[in-house]
């Protein structure tokens, strides 16, 4: 039997660090099984590919698609897991069928998904072959049979008094039937049945089997036809689609406030260049609204200062710069109108932790944790992420430290954005970006990222007119009235 | 669908119901503190007569009844007695239904309580009908000349003389006696996903079993004839209750059924016993005017909007003076081409008492009563509103107005609200603020509402508005010595 393909490589390396996720809040907008697929970066093929998914998922009836065959493997999943819950014989025989009937869904949803770019397309083909239509062709008459010999031994009597008795159900007309028939004569509504789901016990179980052994035998003998059938092998999928319609999920979001998102063009040279840029991670607060930004980080200008005032956004723009640039990695769309990056070797960041610092000084573990991310970026093609890195201390030492950081930076060709109240860095040669007050919008507080330079009548008439009721308010009332 | 004896299925020209404070502007709740002094039954009258109808067919349909109640006032006394037992029988069926779902919520029932129940709805379904047999009964004796209370014996004897009837009543005497049966049968289908969902009792004959081990002992020296053998399989015992939980089940079910259609039948013909209140004070009202000697007259409906009515009584003065003669009735008239009426006079003269009679006929006749008076033609409003001099109200949040623009709020929300068809009752509007502002501002609404088919009866001390209006454009009264209004 050939391995079926798979839809998420996850073999590619490196692996980017949990923290990167939390320092860009991307864990309050994905699951952690999203995260999982975004930590391990795709190769340039991979990303294309992937892109090409999302493309199409720009097509309602694609997503309705990947939807319905997610719902029906998770069907398949389901089965799987109360057939090996399941204990009482006649609770198998069924449990038995519908793991047939779902398992059979799930191929055949599988298959069907030939149309959905080249990923699927590779799943489609293996659930298309010759040897799996085949088995799914005997599987589905022993689905028929096993259903059919279930049915006829799905009703009964049950008699209780000195002995108790199961016969088999003929004719019978329940009480509440009959009255039911007499209400409705009378003109009332039918009493309604309260729904039955009860799980049948052992006695039950085997009274029906025995009463209907013929039956049973013949059951057992369709199941053990597929004794060597993989059931889990399409639930394998579950987690990746999930992956793709999370992703998608996150984009409709994202659209419904406004926020475009395109696929990012795949430079060949080291860059990353964007066009209104937005932090979708705000989405975590239920924003109405999202400024965006652009971003020009090149081989001549890799690496840049952010300065600017408390609650200007700083933060905001670095994670929107951050997030995509994961985003982009991982095959999937970015939140901007246009965007052109290289697919870095790896992404880093550095935000002040909350730990209790006992053993070491902040400052200590701000140098020991700046020094391990330069390490891990060595002859790597990196973006670093810095925010008040060096904040800690006081600005003669931190912004020392900062200097230090910045030319190991500058050394490896890294690319990066350092987020700083250190305002001294206007004075190195390195681009400095601000956080300044957006002219434009004369109504909200909103803030741009630039480059920086270097906020009567009588007293009765009165009332009358008030609750328009003087002479020519009830004038204008009966014009609106037509008169 | 519920019967009623007051209101018709659909009513036309749904109108809006008229607020308690029209009823204490118009002492309608103290006229009545003094013919019906159960505040119970008085209040509910009060309702009634607060929703307000304009529909004709409705008014007449109550005025029939009425007159039906006058012919046979024994009839009333027998139905409002049925009605009070029926009452208690809804109350002891909706305690055995919270006590069934109380069991149910809480996981508590056993099978023997489950039986209980199904035992005590059983009875209360089989009494619910042998009562609406009992007022069939009861109708049946009086010859009924009203549409409604025909219609409720119709509806009636047309259930019991079904032959469902008979069966759902031999339903409930088997299941009043469920104690005495020796077998508990039942049917049961499972899903296609192998779960139950169907458990529900039957009858015994449908069970067919042909025990082996009986089959073996049974031993004859002489040929029998050829035995049915049924199929059967015996059950083992279950040790998780599983079978308790479902004759559980299926028993509330069953319990559930009666109740539901007792419920049903609770629901069509409960109205009646809170209705038969109506007509119950209604009668005292009628027999209160009777014994002060003083005129009742059912009215006629007018169709061009033209009132004319002779020698109309305040029922608040009849109703607490003791002397009949110390009231004093008067005529009032309004044309179909008038849209209101300004009635002027000196304090005291009775204008407040004239305005007040004409706003309590209104209301009483468009509710389906009589009225005191000598004859009545009147039309029928779609809205009533009052708008009565009052004392500043006390300071609450939200209320930072003086008395003059309270007045203002308050006629603006009639302005708002009031539609075509409506009568307006103002009493000393616009006094609190200087007299001539005062009329000019009253003039340019009271003509608003003329110019929407609203009409008005203002008492007032503004003479200004005398001059104000054109000839003929309203109508002019004046109070004359011994409270008479020329």
């Amino acid at each position: 039997m050939i391995n079926a393909p798979r839809l998420l490589n996850g073999n590619s390396t490196p692996s980017l660090p949990d923290t990167l996720f939390s320092d860009l809040q991307i864990d309050k907008i994905l699951s952690p099984q999203a995260i999982a697929v975004l930590q391990h970066l795709c190769e340039p093929s991979e990303i294309m590919r992937r892109n090409e998914l999302f493309l199409l998922l720009d097509n309602s009836n694609n997503v309705a698609h990947v939807e319905n065959t997610l719902s029906v493997l998770c069907a398949t999943e389901r089965a799987l897991y109360l057939l090996k819950d399941a204990k009482i014989p006649l609770d198998i025989y069924y449990r038995q069928a519908e793991l047939f009937e779902s398992y059979l869904a799930s191929c055949e949803a599988l298959a069907s998904m030939y149309n959905i770019g080249e990923l699927f397309a590779d799943v489609a083909n293996h659930y298309s072959s010759e040897e799996s239509q085949k088995l799914r062709s005997e599987m589905e008459k022993s689905a028929h049979k096993i259903r059919s010999l279930l049915r006829e031994m799905s009703a009964g009597l049950l008699s209780f008094a000195d002995k108790n008795w199961l016969t088999p159900d003929y004719d019978a007309v329940s009480e509440i039937d009959s009255i039911s028939e007499c209400a409705k004569n009378l003109g009332f509504a039918a009493p309604a049945k309260k729904p039955q789901n009860t799980k049948i016990n052992l006695s039950l179980s085997d009274a029906v089997c025995h009463l209907y052994s013929d039956k049973v035998a013949q059951i057992e003998a369709e199941i053990a036809k597929y004794t060597d059938v993989d059931f889990y092998e399409p639930t394998s999928y579950i987690s990746e689609i999930k992956f793709f319609l999370e992703i998608y999920s996150l984009l409709q979001r994202a659209t419904h406030i406004g926020v475009p998102h395109c696929i990012a063009k795949l430079s060949q040279t080291p860059q990353y260049i964007a066009k209104e840029l937005y932090d979708v991670s705000l989405l975590a607060k239920n924003c109405e609204s999202i400024v965006p930004n652009d971003a020009d980080f090149t081989e001549n200008e890799p690496f840049c200062f952010l300065l600017g005032a408390n609650g200007g956004g700083k933060t905001t723009y670095l994670r929107a710069l951050g997030v995509n640039l994961i985003l982009f990695l991982a095959g999937c769309p970015v939140f901007a109108k246009e965007a052109d990056i290289y697919p870095f070797d790896i992404v880093l960041s550095h935000f002040p932790r909350d730990e209790r610092f006992d053993n070491t000084g902040r400052l200590d573990e701000e140098r020991k944790r700046t020094e391990e991310m330069l390490n891990t970026a060595q002859n790597k093609v990196a973006f670093l992420f810095f925010n008040e890195t060096f904040s800690g201390t006081d600005d003669k030492r931190g912004f020392d430290l900062l200097i230090d950081a910045t030319k190991k930076i500058e050394a490896d060709c890294h690319f990066g954005l350092y987020v700083t109240h250190f305002h001294e860095v206007m004075s190195l040669d390195y681009p400095v970006l601000s956080a300044e007050v957006d002219s434009s919008d004369a109504n909200k507080r909103t803030f741009r990222i630039v480059r920086s330079k270097g906020s009567a009548s009588s007293y009765a008439a009165d009332i009358l007119k008030k609750y328009r009721l003087d002479k020519d308010s009830l004038a204008a009332r009966r014009c609106g009235h037509g008169n | 669908m519920a019967i009623s004896i007051l209101y018709l299925n659909e009513r036309k020209n749904y109108v809006k119901p008229i607020s308690d404070r029209i009823l204490y502007h118009l002492s309608l709740d103290r006229s009545f503190s003094h013919i019906c002094a159960d505040i119970k039954k008085r209040e509910y009258f009060l309702s009634v007569v607060s929703d307000l109808t304009n529909d004709q067919n409705e008014i007449l349909y109550r005025q029939a009844i009425i007159k039906d109640f006058e012919n046979n006032p024994t009839l009333l006394e027998q139905l409002i007695s049925l009605s009070t037992r029926f009452e208690e029988l809804r109350i002891t069926q909706k305690t055995a239904g919270r006590d069934e779902y109380r069991l149910n919520a809480t996981g508590t029932a056993s099978s023997a309580t489950a039986k209980n129940i199904l035992q005590a709805q059983a009875l209360c379904l089989k009494r619910a009908l042998l009562f609406i047999k009992a007022y069939g009964e009861l109708l049946e004796k009086y010859e009924l000349k009203s549409d409604g209370l025909k219609s409720l014996y119709s509806s009636c004897k047309e259930m019991y003389e079904c032959p469902d009837y008979a069966k759902l009543i031999t339903f409930c005497s088997k299941y009043e006696n469920f104690s005495a049966s020796r077998y508990w049968d039942f049917k049961f289908a499972l899903n296609d996903e192998g779960r139950i969902e169907a458990y529900e009792l039957i009858d015994h004959r449908y069970i067919h079993v042909t025990d082996p081990e009986l089959k073996k002992k049974g031993f004859s020296l002489f040929k029998k004839a050829e035995e049915v053998t049924y199929p059967c399989q015996r059950l083992a015992p279950a040790k998780d209750g599983l079978y308790e939980r479902l004759a559980v089940f299926a028993l509330s079910d069953l319990s559930g059924a009666f109740a539901k259609i007792s419920e049903q039948i609770f629901e069509k013909y409960g109205l009646i016993g809170r209705e038969l209140i109506f007509y119950d004070v209604s009668l005292k009202y009628i027999q209160a005017l009777s014994g002060k000697e003083v005129p009742v007259r059912y009215p006629i409906f007018t169709e061009d909007q033209s009132i004319k009515v002779r020698n109309l009584y305040d029922l608040y003065l009849l109703m607490s003076k003791p002397n009949t003669s110390s009231v004093i009735p008067n005529d009032f008239m309004l044309g179909k081409a008038n849209g209101g009426l300004l009635v002027f006079g000196n304090n005291g003269s009775g204008k407040t008492v004239y305005l007040r009679s004409i706003g309590t006929m209104q209301i009483l006749a468009q509710a389906g009563l009589p009225i005191p008076c000598e004859s009545a033609e009147i039309t029928l409003f779609s809205q009533l509103a009052t708008q009565f001099s009052e004392a500043e109200k006390e300071f609450c949040e939200g209320n930072d107005a003086g008395r003059f623009e309270q007045e203002v709020r308050e006629l603006a929300a009639m302005v708002d609200t009031l539609k075509e068809g409506s009568l307006v009752f103002l009493n000393e509007t616009f006094q609190s603020t200087a007299y001539a502002e005062g009329a000019e501002g009253l003039y340019h609404l009271l003509k608003h509402f003329s110019a929407f088919n609203i009409r008005w009866i203002l008492v007032s001390h503004l003479r200004q508005l005398e001059e104000m209006f054109e000839n003929n454009e309203v109508t002019i009264l004046h109070t004359a010595e011994g409270y008479k209004i020329v």
